[in-house]
């Protein structure tokens, strides 16, 4: 367990001799078996592991297989980051930070995501990232007035998101531990307040409902306020510059001091604690003073991720969100065995998804609904619309953080963004949608930009063909399933000028551009793109 | 002219220089059931009742080991004259909406097997369905579907950043987020682009989990529309709802963004209010959740109640003329808190909470929180030695606004609030809310 615990010099952190559920025989990782030649297949695993096919992972997917692509996307660390230029254009005007004095603008740390969620050729890290940023959800307004710094701010959420990132598909208790130690975790949900004598139940109630068990699942009032001792001390401060890693380096405060996770033992609850008492799995935790006691939080997290309720909830959470919100209960069962074996690698759960029959069953091909930025980036990645500036991902920004309701970085409840369908509908984010979509036609240089033109030619789509033009878009973003009287629609839209009378599409006409971008935004609002 | 019309004229004159003159045109109302409305404001969070509507005749609250650091001074607090229950002094522009008899102030409003889980405290509130974790349809969404609003197309809107649960179910109602933001815009292309897509919304589901409600949606779009985005202007008066970070400050508000979205979706939802078909407006006020240093006379607490009590006075002043007759705002949040303070001198999730009925048609008052009904000493730590036990619950209260007020048969009622026909027993019981 060292390897999973920060460098706190102790010479054990967690994995020690409480009596948590035991630890797994070793095991080999899985492979996805995938298939290939299947068009509509390729486009749902598109639209459940990355942020929306493009042209070429369509073409991909279906020439060498949904299981070849997947099995890559499993590995993140195989694929090179420079496959795609546009990513490294953003790349390079987003530097990453070393420290809390070179932090991000705002700007820069919610554009960071979106260039992420466009052009990262690590689609399924990237799509993994999103749920952990939602399941162990931070507000950077809670956050904020505790440093009373802006920069401090964005770079607890910088550095909480990168670690989330490369844990993506790592070990459950490996990501638990990033956000139990997250400045921006200990600030948001108050264990900085935490101290011995009189805790504060904030973090370890959402820790059991949010992170770990789930609502009412395995756990009481008591099993909260022992919980919450557990974590007394667990605060922030400014350290050394060297110490950033040691949560037992002294406070200090000098001007390049950094804010860090500390753990301060004076404010420690050193007594025995007992944790879910009277189930298959209890938790005694030995009385121990001094810097001993950060012990207590480490072998509690041990505990959390090997729990089966924890197993089951995280699971039924990852079922969700890459299979159907009608969550099939034998793959959650599935998942929690395969959990058990793998002592919680999040990447081996993600191949019993991706190899059930549920998760390949076209019944749940368009049963989900994307999330705002699912929808947004599905539309732009479809279409090939290029992002190139800050200026632009700020405007992406904007719409997210306007009608569509999705604030990254700065969604107030500990909950987290919502996944289910229900919420991602509702008349004003339909609206909305439609309003982003009609930039492709009507923006302005701050909005996506789109070479229209560029495209068809590349894809030797005839710039006359009605029909070839609307089944091509309809291939991009529906893979096809398109209702005929949605296309006929498109195909009559295309064929009218302004004044709604019958005139053929003309490539060298002046209204060409603009009916056919129109066209395509028609195409992304239909009723279709509001299913995934 | 009846006694309280009058009363919360003087009331308001009473208060003086603050006072602008109101405005006196003539504006139109749209008929609900009567013409009836109902404002709903959640506080998001789980507010602190007990520094909301103070038992000051407790004991309890005083003791050196309740609230040493968060316990109100008594000569602070805005009496309510009953020998027991007074205003948190932030809430001074509620209470004079309160001496003109136009607030219903009730303690310990709860239900059954408290939870104290922010989501499913908020999901059982909104659905009027406690301790039903799967049973996500929000209580006015069954009200629509009971017919009880025909002919509206705008029946009930959630005027909110997410839809509210309260508004969710299988009647699709408008959710508007900011109203001058809900239209298709205006040029001819986009027009074009928007009658086109509008048009496949209203074609038959062919298949998928989520056709249906995607379907519903997109027509619950088009009809909210047509009738949202032509809404007659609204001007409030210079202060009502700040528009400003200055405006904050200067009315004695945080000058805090949340604040300022709070106005703005307030301000929409009178004009929806008034002008508009809608009978059921929601709003909510995030930030309640106060874990640590919630403070007493200042702080984020206070300052919560304090945009509340501006909110509910604007309301007043805003309605007076035209809507105020017929409009009942019911105050609600997902639970109370902690008795005691906690260690980080904030509290700690709780069962008990306070509720607020404002409006023309309430009987003004105070509920449950005085020397006869809490007796001293023993109801402060009530419930699981940490909590204030319920005395009434929150759909006695949601029950008596609905047949009440808007008019709910019965029948009606008994599906609106699940089963309320067979729920019986004292936290049931009527509470004479409405006069």
């Amino acid at each position: 367990m060292s390897a999973a615990c920060v460098a706190t010099g102790l010479a054990a952190c967690g994995g020690g001799g409480a009596a948590v559920v035991a630890a797994p025989e070793p095991w080999q990782p899985a492979a996805v078996i995938g298939e290939s030649g299947n068009l509509a297949l390729a486009g749902h695993v598109l639209r459940r592991a990355s942020f929306g096919a493009t042209p070429q992972l369509l073409d991909e997917l279906v020439t060498s297989g949904t299981g070849t692509w997947l099995n890559r996307q499993l590995d993140p660390q195989s694929i090179p980051l420079d496959e795609d230029p546009r990513w490294l254009a953003l790349a390079a005007q987003i530097p990453a930070p070393a420290t809390e004095f070179d932090a991000p603008t705002q700007g820069q740390l919610v554009g960071w995501r979106l260039a992420q969620a466009l052009y990262s050729p690590r689609q399924l890290q990237e799509q993994l990232l999103d749920f952990w940023e939602s399941h162990f959800n931070t507000f950077w307004f809670r956050v904020q007035p505790f440093t009373e710094s802006n920069t401090t701010t964005n770079w607890f959420e910088w550095r909480e998101s990168e670690l989330f990132r490369a844990h993506a598909l790592g070990s459950f208790r490996q990501l638990l531990q990033d956000s139990a130690t997250s400045p921006a975790m200990l600030i948001m949900l108050d264990n900085v307040m935490n101290v011995a004598g009189k805790p504060n139940e904030n973090y370890a109630r959402e820790l059991l409902e949010l992170h770990t068990l789930g609502v009412d699942h395995g756990y009481t009032q008591g099993d909260v306020v022992e919980l919450a001792r557990c974590f007394t001390g667990w605060t922030v401060c400014q350290v050394a510059p060297n110490a950033v890693d040691d949560p037992l380096a002294p406070c200090g405060g000098a001007p390049n001091d950094r804010w860090a996770f500390h753990f301060d033992a004076s404010l420690h609850d050193g007594g025995a604690k007992r944790l879910f008492a009277g189930t298959k799995h209890p938790l005694d935790l030995p009385a121990r003073g001094g810097d001993e006691g950060l012990q207590d939080g480490f072998e509690v997290l041990d505990h959390l991720a090997r729990l089966p309720w924890t197993a089951e909830f995280v699971s039924t959470k990852l079922v969700a969100r890459f299979v159907s919100d009608d969550v099939p209960a034998d793959l959650v069962a599935d998942c929690v065995k395969r959990w058990k074996q793998t002592d919680g690698s999040i990447r081996e759960v993600l191949v019993v998804i991706f190899n059930s029959p549920h998760f390949t069953d076209g019944s749940r091909f368009w049963a989900k609904v994307p999330t705002p930025l699912e929808s947004l980036a599905t539309t732009i990645r479809g279409l090939e619309g290029d992002v190139s500036n800050l200026g632009q991902l700020t405007r992406l920004q904007e719409w997210l953080d306007g009608a569509l309701n999705q604030q990254l970085f700065r969604w107030e409840t500990p909950d987290g963004y919502p996944e289910s369908g229900e919420k991602q509908l509702g008349t004003a984010k339909v609206l909305e949608r439609i309003r982003f979509n009609a930039t492709l036609a009507l923006g302005d240089a701050n909005d996506v930009q789109w070479d229209v033109g560029a495209l068809l030619a590349a894809h030797s789509i005839q710039p006359d063909d009605p029909a070839a033009i609307v089944d091509f878009f309809a291939r991009l973003l529906f893979q096809g399933a398109i209702d005929v009287d949605a296309r006929d629609a498109a195909i009559q839209f295309l064929s009218t000028d302004q004044a709604g009378a019958g005139a053929p599409l003309d490539p060298n006409a002046v209204d060409w551009d603009a009916r056919v971008r129109l066209a395509a935004a028609f195409v992304a609002s239909l009723p279709e793109a509001l299913q995934q | 002219m009846n006694r309280r019309q009058l009363l919360g004229w003087a009331g308001a004159a009473a208060f003086g220089a603050a006072v602008a003159p109101r405005p006196l045109f003539a504006r139109a109302r749209a008929a609900g059931p009567n013409g009836r409305k109902l404002l709903t404001i959640f506080l998001r969070g789980g507010n602190d009742a007990i520094n909301t509507l103070v038992p000051l005749h407790d004991a309890d609250y005083f003791a050196a080991t309740t609230r040493p650091n968060l316990a109100l001074n008594p000569s602070d607090c805005l009496d309510l004259g009953n020998g027991g229950a007074a205003f948190h002094p932030a809430l001074a522009k509620l209470k004079t909406v309160y001496d003109a008899g136009f607030v219903a102030a009730i303690q310990r409003v709860g239900y059954p097997d408290p939870t104290l889980s922010h989501f499913s405290g908020q999901q059982f509130v909104e659905t009027a369905k406690p301790g039903d974790e799967d049973f996500r349809e929000g209580w006015t969404a069954r009200w629509v579907t009971r017919g009880a609003s025909s002919g509206s197309a705008v029946p009930a809107v959630s005027v909110s950043p997410q839809l509210m649960m309260q508004f969710s179910g299988s009647a699709v109602l408008p959710h508007v987020p900011d109203l001058a933001k809900y239209s298709t815009g205006v040029d001819a292309a986009s027009a074009k682009l928007f009658g086109n897509a509008f048009a496949r919304f209203a074609a038959p589901p062919s298949g998928g989990p989520y056709e249906p409600l995607v379907h519903a949606t997109g027509d619950a779009l088009s009809a909210s529309l047509a009738e949202l985005a032509t809404l007659p202007p609204y001007t409030p008066l210079a202060g009502s709802f700040p528009t400003t970070l200055a405006e904050l400050s200067a009315n004695g508000m945080p000058a805090a963004d949340w604040a300022l979205s709070f106005f703005h979706e307030l301000a929409d939802a009178v004009r929806i209010l008034r002008y508009s078909s809608a009978t059921v407006v929601g709003v909510e006020i995030p930030g309640f959740d106060t874990h640590a240093a919630q403070g007493t006379l200042v702080g984020p607490h206070a300052e919560r109640l304090a945009v509340l009590s501006h909110a509910l006075r604007s309301i007043w002043y805003e309605t007076e003329f035209d809507l105020w007759p017929d409009l009942v705002c019911l105050v609600q949040s997902e639970f109370g808190r902690t008795s005691a303070e906690n260690g980080s001198q904030g509290t700690d999730h709780g069962e008990a909470g306070a509720t607020f009925v404002v409006g023309g048609p309430v009987q003004g008052g105070v509920h449950h929180c005085d020397p006869t009904s809490w007796p001293s000493g023993a109801t402060l730590f009530s419930s699981a030695e940490r909590y204030v036990e319920r005395s009434t619950d929150v759909r006695a209260i949601l029950a008596e606004i609905l047949g009440r007020h808007l008019l709910v048969a019965p029948a009606d009622l008994d599906v609106v609030i699940p089963g309320w026909g067979g729920l019986t027993g004292p936290t049931f019981g009527a509470l004479g809310l409405i006069s």
